[in-house]
């Protein structure tokens, strides 16, 4: 740890209760893992002395891990404890049911996020819940603070009366509204940890390009709602560049092919809406995979159809989701499809390059069973005869079907009645797994804003910036790149939208989403 | 941290148990009758909260040995510390307990937090020690050895050598542990071990065993002065052969007091205050002052958590307060145990009687002349028994105290009746007052023997005698006194003040016939001179005036003789025609999930 960081962070410690607004790529969680690391190593104010204890706060697995990580390169990992804030309220109203007013289930379902926020808020509320947290904790550090809802604020300010050393970390320019909730705002922030300025260097464009880094600093400034962003007259920095592309349906499957090495990441961000990832993935014909959201949607439904499936359609059922998922598999056509609807074998029909796919469905419409259907997808994701795109939506699948096949004792067992729910059980359990361990890692990737906060690629592709012109999906979408960004559209020059915080129909859901230096509400200076 | 709740089902004589403590008992003193199950409640909680890895249950562990009916044992902890509140410890399963000692699932901000541990063993004899909640399905949470280790329980009994040498789960092996942090001094102790024959023992444990020696000192365990852990060769495992010595003499060598003591001292060095200490038959080789000693340092309020104790010593309970006295009783597989109370009425009893409380059934008698009566009559009845070889009063559990007087007498019999012990009230009957509360006393279930009509207890016997039972009376009363010559004089002059005839021969009833004194007056004259003179106020006494009331003819078919028989069958009454009293178990034994 170097002299400067160690200053700054001795100096944060000091100031707690504190926020800190940091740009992306600034070195965020570098500072918060610093202060942790050497809060953690001095001694607290126990009898008999022990060390600090900290509870360190964030909003994604993917977060959870990157601070871990960085812990562990400072050298500093006991007496930490690391967690999404919605783990750690499942947690607290998993194991006080009376206090928070809530009955949680052993396995969490995060759909219900918002309830097991509301419970631990209660449940914190209790003074002997207090005196577990003062007991347990010394400091509380959240990270991503932006992306907190109003009720995960209220949650965090309960914490505080039992750890009131807590210091919170955000940039209000990423904060992107993904959920139902509203987000809390920065100047509610700032009243109840007020403001910490640093001083910060862009790091993740060092060795990669300086320039860039710079240039998404200095474009914090420009980036307000009503004002117009022209990327053809802006002084663009090195590898920033824009292409008349949203028009023409070739410009992306070039610019996508000429883009980066084959060691480097490249990240292609479509709009908001979901259903355009896997239309673009599929476009750019399996070079790029599709990011599936957190709670698999997608998967969730078709794995919902399959469990309504006759056996007998099993195979009907795999070449639809085949279709979905490889580009290349035109040939599954009507003759095809009909054949599987009813259960019979196709691979005596002549489909010139697909004979293990047909051989695969035969298995299916032979064996109609569970287990037989994992081995037909294992068959069509090695044989390589189309080319896959979903890659995690094929394999959560095929994962699911076969821990639900595994289950089952018997073969008749293995085909499942209309009223049985394994196979969404074990998706469950494959995408909150996914919340622990991380995503896997592949260098290509087609995703949406709302996906990949703080995630950062060699290379991003903005693939229609008509769709993405409010100030904060704009600057994450910029601010993922460590080398080149290429931004395609209708035309360089972007009319700035505010961003929403809260659902549409909410009156009060449209808010400027401005840096800080030119925040026009009353924020306390950081003295 | 204390233990505030015991629930204890099918394990061993217990069928069911359910016993909350208060919150301000620190200290814990079982007494009960043998097969009152206070060892094996000792033995439950030690099973509990023990952090052993396994410990190996058999068939005979279940009531009744019906390994059908799972043995469930449940020790709530309350007076948590913050190092146990945390999450990582017991912070995400914490219970309410609320001030009458029923368990709620969460703690309310008015109950007080505690953690209820649970050991279940089936029928496959496995023990599995759990977080219990009220209320709660599905799977509970499992509590390692690691957290019940936290407890730092401790039970001292025949197995107390273990922890006079170097292990990994002994007193000794903890203590080396909380002071030197790992265990790295124990394994460098035990190579040490091997080596201790060229004396090389580490400063660390050197300086430990220093400090143990002081400790000793002060639990006045022995008087140590060269105390040092030397190679204990009778041993042939690799760990714990590394023990304590005093001099070239390993202690375990020593004493069973003695080592009962160290092992206690040592757990406390361990757990500096915060052990929970189970002691079985505190007096258990340990002569009384050293015993009485061992109970002041048990009784320091900082030097352990929370102690229980069983005795079975007259002396230890001479040393204790009446409310640190706990009953218990067992009866078809129900233990119950209740707290003494009203520790003013008790206290007394307690100094003065305190075999009383090792008993079953305590015979109460009002005052000393009764007192005196009964332990007479008890004597003649026993020897009577022994002859056709029946059960003497003793090996019933029968003890006779003093009630001093009868509204102290019957307000006892109360309190001992609540406390679960048989009792029999012998007082006479001439107090409206203390008549009308001996029928409530009588109702809850104490035998009462009181003479028949409103008479105190010269008037009952008087009231039976013939002049020449008069004149022995007299002449007895006289003999009995303590300077017979002077008794001779005032004993007149007491008659002479109540009217008997001023003639030189008053001290004889058979000659008040002849100065016209009727026999009735006599009797009354006589009575009344006994007793406000107090002839007979003192046990010694009272047990001469047994043996004449025995050997008296004239009394053999009257009244007096009648409640003397009633009070020999209530005595000897077999046990199993105690009262049961299921009121008072039902309010100890509540239903957790009637709160919920």
């Amino acid at each position: 740890m170097n002299e400067n960081l160690l200053t700054q962070a001795r100096a944060f410690i000091a100031a707690l209760p504190a926020s800190v607004e940091m740009p992306a790529g600034t070195g965020k969680t570098h500072l918060l893992a610093a202060v942790v690391t050497e809060l953690t190593a001095l001694v607290a104010s126990d009898e008999p002395p022990q060390k600090n204890r900290a509870l360190v706060l964030t909003h994604t697995n993917a977060g959870v891990h990157a601070i871990r990580k960085r812990l562990d390169d400072f050298g500093a990992r006991a007496t930490i404890r690391v967690s999404t804030i919605t783990s750690f309220a499942f947690e607290l109203a998993r194991a006080y049911p009376q206090l928070g007013g809530l009955e949680v289930p052993g396995v969490p379902n995060w759909a219900n996020s918002a309830s097991y926020i509301e419970a631990a808020t209660h449940v914190s509320g209790s003074g002997h819940i207090r005196r577990v947290l003062e007991a347990s904790f010394t400091h509380l550090l959240v990270d991503e603070y932006q992306d907190c809802t109003e009720s995960q604020h209220e949650f965090v300010l309960r914490l505080t009366d039992a750890i009131p050393a807590a210091g919170v970390f955000g940039d209000r320019l990423q904060a992107i509204f993904g959920f139902a909730d509203p987000l809390v705002s920065w100047s509610a922030v700032e009243t109840a940890f007020p403001r910490f300025d640093v001083n910060w260097t862009p790091w993740r464009w060092k060795g990669h390009n300086e320039s860039l880094g710079r240039w998404l600093v200095k474009v914090r400034g420009l980036l307000k709602a009503g004002e117009v962003f022209d990327f053809s007259a802006a002084a663009l920095p090195d590898g920033v560049r824009f292409e008349y592309g949203s028009q023409d349906h070739r410009v992306l499957p070039r610019v996508a092919r000429e883009v980066g090495t084959a060691e480097e990441t490249v990240l292609i961000l479509c709009g908001i809406a979901p259903e355009m990832v896997r239309a673009t993935a599929k476009r750019l014909n399996g070079q790029y995979s599709a990011m599936e959201e957190i709670r698999g949607s997608y998967m969730r439904n078709q794995l919902t159809v399959l469990n309504a499936t006759d056996p007998i359609r099993y195979g009907r059922w795999l070449a639809d989701v085949a279709k979905n998922c490889f580009v290349g598999y035109g040939d599954l056509n009507p003759p095809v499809l009909l054949k599987l609807d009813k259960g019979l074998t196709v691979s005596h029909l002549k489909r010139d390059g697909l004979s293990e796919t047909l051989t695969a469905l035969d298995l299916v419409a032979t064996k109609r069973n569970l287990e037989s259907l994992a081995q037909a997808m294992l068959v069509l994701a090695r044989a390589k005869e189309a080319r896959l795109h979903s890659h995690e939506a094929w394999y959560d699948m095929l994962s699911a079907i076969r821990s639900a096949s595994a289950v089952a004792t018997t073969p008749e067992d293995s085909s499942l009645g209309s009223d049985s729910v394994p196979l969404l059980n074990h998706l469950d359990m494959i995408r909150n797994r996914l919340r622990h361990t991380g995503r896997e890692d592949r260098r290509r990737i087609v995703s949406r804003t709302v996906l990949i906060k703080g995630l950062e690629y060699d290379h991003v592709i903005v693939a229609n910036v008509d769709q993405i012109t409010d100030a904060c999906n704009l600057y994450v979408a910029l601010s993922r790149a460590r080398k080149t960004i290429t931004v395609l559209g209708s035309r360089p020059q972007i009319l700035i939208t505010p961003t929403l915080t809260r659902p549409r129909r909410d009156r009060r859901s449209l808010r400027s989403c401005l840096p800080r230096q030119s925040t026009p509400t009353s924020t306390r200076s950081g003295e | 941290m204390q233990i505030r709740r015991i629930d204890i089902e099918n394990f061993r004589g217990i069928r069911h148990l359910s016993w909350a403590i208060p919150a301000d008992q620190k200290f814990v003193a079982l007494i009960g009758p043998g097969d009152s199950t206070k060892s094996t409640i000792l033995t439950a909680i030690h099973r509990a909260l023990t952090d052993a890895w396994n410990i190996t249950f058999y068939d005979t562990d279940f009531f009744d040995c019906n390994i059908e009916e799972p043995i469930r044992i449940r020790v709530a902890v309350g007076g948590l510390t913050a190092d146990l509140m945390s999450m990582d410890v017991f912070g995400l399963h914490l219970c309410g307990i609320t001030a009458a000692g029923q368990l709620t699932h969460d703690p309310e901000d008015r109950d007080e937090p505690c953690v209820v541990v649970e050991l279940t063993v089936e029928k496959d004899l496995e023990p599995r020690w759990t977080a219990y909640r009220p209320g709660t399905t599905g799977e509970p949470h499992p509590l390692k050895p690691s957290l019940r280790a936290r407890f730092g329980v401790f039970r001292i009994d025949e197995r107390i050598d273990a922890h006079l040498r170097w292990s990994r789960t002994s007193a000794l092996g903890r203590l080396t542990e909380a002071r030197h942090g790992t265990n790295q001094t124990l394994a460098e102790a035990s190579r040490a071990a091997r080596e201790a024959a060229s004396g090389s023992v580490s400063e660390a444990l050197t300086a430990l065993t220093r400090e143990i020696q002081a400790k000793l000192q002060e639990s006045g365990s022995g008087d140590f002065r060269d105390l040092k852990p030397g190679l204990d060769l009778s041993l042939n495992y690799a760990q714990g052969n590394l023990a304590l010595f005093e001099g070239q003499v390993p202690l375990m060598n020593f004493g069973l007091g003695s080592r009962r003591l160290a092992g206690a001292a040592t757990q406390q060095l361990a757990y500096d205050g915060k052990a929970l200490l189970l002691v079985d038959e505190v007096e258990h080789g340990l002569e009384p002052h050293r015993l009485v000693h061992l109970l002041t340092q048990l009784r320091r309020p900082q030097a352990y958590a929370q102690v229980f104790v069983t005795t079975h010593s007259p002396t230890a309970l001479l040393h204790l307060d009446a409310k640190e006295l706990t009953t218990t009783r067992s009866s078809g597989g129900i233990t119950t145990v209740k707290r003494l109370d009203d520790p003013a009425e008790m206290q007394r009893l307690l100094r003065g009687w305190p075999e009383a409380f090792l008993a079953r059934h305590i015979v109460i008698a009002e005052g000393k002349t009764e007192y005196g009566i009964s332990l007479q009559l008890m004597e003649t009845w026993d020897r009577q028994r022994a002859e056709q070889q029946k059960s003497p009063s003793s090996a019933l559990g029968v003890v006779a105290v003093e009630g001093r007087g009868g509204n102290q007498a019957v307000k006892l019999a109360q309190l001992l009746l609540d406390a679960g012990f048989r009792i029999t009230l012998f007082a006479d009957s001439d107090v409206e007052d203390v008549n009308n509360k001996a029928a409530t006393v009588a109702a809850a279930g104490a035998d009462v023997v009181q003479w028949m009509g409103s008479l105190n207890t010269e008037q009952a016997i008087c009231s039976e005698l013939d002049p020449a039972g008069l004149t022995a009376l007299i002449d007895l009363a006289i003999k009995v006194a303590e300077d017979p010559e002077v008794a001779m004089i005032a004993y007149a002059d007491h008659l002479k003040d109540r009217g008997a005839p001023r003639i030189d021969t008053v001290l004889s009833v058979t000659s008040w016939k002849e100065a016209g004194i009727e026999i009735d007056r006599a009797q009354e004259m006589v009575a009344e001179a006994a007793h406000a003179k107090g002839w007979f106020k003192n046990v010694d006494r009272g047990r001469r005036l047994g043996a004449f009331l025995l050997s008296r003819m004239e009394l053999e078919a009257g009244p007096l003789r009648s409640a003397l028989a009633q009070l020999e069958a209530a005595v000897y009454a077999p046990g199993s025609t105690v009262p049961t009293d299921p009121a008072p178990i039902k309010d100890t034994i509540a239903d957790d999930r009637s709160q919920s």
